[in-house]
């Protein structure tokens, strides 16, 4: 096997254990965007105390919640002034970097 | 692209999709990922909000990337919070952070100065003696005071009248001096003029202070000297002041608030108009960035560092990226948040710019908390998207006004959370 067969192999299998919107690669990170989050709920979603951890949720649940803030179905103090700066698609690909 | 062999594209996607995917460790085993080559050498001056997480985030988007992050100090102590610790609602051990957790995730903490750059050659000399190379430098020096501007006010004058708004021993220093002072002694916060370092920062000092004078000095007063006649979260604080404090006096920029000179040895803040005598004295000096920017070139005539918005690249030395207070930011605010979000679009566009890759454009977001009693916060956050000509606000704004205090303290209890969460994503 050659060097780059190998590292074509590799790379498919990394491909697949990679989220899709790092694949996706164009017009925003997600995982850059979702990286932000930690802040305030805590590195991989797990927080610390006092403000809502994300772990336990699913994409589909966060990606809910964040449509519901940015309507304002959702109180909220904070989190509807931040949905509103995203679009679906980013939310989409947020809930699908922090949900399980 | 077309100048690369499919072996190299095919290499560049691998090291790419590795990087992001964090799926490095499983395959090392095959030793192809060493032959594939070590993306890069990534050194991180300054081990604050931005530049401590710039090397926590460059590692974790691409650990095969060797990072190094040096910093004088064993400890950090952060600027947010130490108004609580001012206030005495908190101890300074609750916001002094070491850097074992950068350590155990993979980058070099090197506890050191640097003493000059040369952006031709790529390397750098510490005070240690130590010469360093590097592909790619991130720094992220903070800021430092412009004495110059201040007749009266040096380095040897801030033990007499602390500026505090670098923590640790500042901060200590003034607690000391207002749990010393007698009930009824007037405590001065002078306030600087736009940009500075936590533009929230002063106001939420007068807040915290004023609620330790209510409590243990009722008949002392706290007099805000400022050079400005607008302030972030404006309307807020006053609306704070309003309900919990009589003891805050806030002279604007426009009523002769500016202190122009300083009397260290007598406590006396001397504006255009008046000579005001304090017990405690609290000098906001106005700001530029840290010291080693301004030796390496990085700073253009503001005293601050020009960057591109995209990478954070310094526009005037290639190769040295700027984030945190020392940058120059359009649109967003020198904050702790911001620094920290700063250095993760920093982190991001130097994985890709050390593997051939261009960067994406990155979104940035930033909360900053203010505490006008320990159950009483406000607060402002923003989502931007960088262009060429700056960051431009997605969304964001201000907590409303005329809430009730379920809703203020439930902002409070979101501040310790806040503080809590972002510690451990920088230093945990």
């Amino acid at each position: 096997m050659t060097n780059n067969r190998l590292v074509t192999l590799a790379a498919a299998a990394a491909f697949l254990a990679c989220p899709a919107a790092v694949r996706a690669g164009g017009q925003f990170n997600a995982v850059l965007i979702a990286s932000n989050c930690a802040v305030c709920h805590g590195p991989g979603g797990k927080s610390a105390g006092f403000t809502p951890g994300l772990d336990k949720l699913t994409k589909e649940a966060i990606a809910d919640k964040l449509r519901k803030f940015r309507s304002g179905e959702k109180p909220s103090t904070i989190m509807h002034r931040f949905a509103k700066g995203f679009s679906d698609a980013q939310i989409d690909a947020i809930a699908a970097q922090l949900g399980k | 692209m077309s100048k690369h062999s499919a072996t190299e594209n095919s290499r560049r996607e691998f090291l790419q999709l590795v990087g992001a995917a964090g799926v490095v460790s499983a395959l090392t085993l095959t030793g192809r990922v060493s032959l594939a080559g070590s993306s890069g050498r990534v050194v991180v001056v300054g081990g604050g909000f931005g530049g401590a997480t710039a090397a926590r985030y460059v590692k974790k988007f691409d650990p095969s990337i060797d990072v190094t992050l040096i910093e004088p100090n064993i400890k950090y102590v952060t600027c947010p919070f130490s108004n609580a610790v001012l206030g005495g609602i908190r101890e300074i051990t609750t916001i002094t952070h070491a850097y074992k957790g950068l350590s155990k995730a993979g980058v070099k903490v090197l506890h050191d100065s640097v003493s000059a750059v040369d952006p031709v050659k790529k390397t750098l000399v510490t005070k240690g003696g130590d010469s360093i190379a590097y592909d790619r430098l991130i720094m992220s020096p903070g800021i430092d005071f412009r004495f110059e501007d201040v007749p009266g006010y040096d380095e040897a004058a801030t033990q007499m009248v602390p500026h505090a708004w670098k923590a640790g021993q500042q901060t200590v220093n003034l607690r000391r001096q207002l749990m010393a002072m007698d009930d009824g002694g007037l405590v001065i916060i002078a306030s600087p003029g736009n940009p500075f370092r936590c533009p929230p920062g002063p106001y939420e000092r007068a807040s915290l202070i004023a609620n330790y004078l209510k409590y243990n000095k009722p008949r002392s007063k706290l007099l805000l000297l400022d050079a400005k006649s607008k302030f972030s979260k404006m309307p807020l604080f006053l609306e704070g002041w309003a309900i919990h404090y009589k003891n805050i006096e806030w002279i604007a920029g426009d009523k002769g608030g500016q202190v122009i000179e300083v009397d260290a040895k007598n406590r006396v803040a001397i504006t255009d108009f008046d000579k005001h005598k304090a017990a405690v004295f609290n000098f906001i000096p106005p700001q530029k960035a840290g010291a080693i920017a301004h030796s390496a070139g990085l700073t253009n005539k503001s005293g601050w560092c020009p960057v591109d918005f995209s990478t954070f690249e310094s526009t005037i030395h290639k190769g040295i990226h700027v984030i945190g207070d020392a940058a120059i930011v359009t649109g967003m605010p020198k904050s702790g948040n911001a620094a920290n979000s700063e250095a993760k679009a920093c982190a991001a566009a130097v994985v890709a710019l050390l593997k051939g890759d261009k960067p994406t454009t990155p979104m940035t977001s930033n909360t900053c908390y203010s505490l006008i009693t320990p159950e009483h916060a406000i607060s402002v956050t923003a989502v931007w998207t960088a262009s060429p000509d700056g960051y431009k606000k997605n969304s964001g704004g201000v907590s409303p006004m005329g809430r009730d205090a379920t809703f203020r303290r439930l902002e409070a209890t979101y501040a310790r959370g806040w503080y809590a969460n972002i510690s451990r994503d920088i230093w945990g």
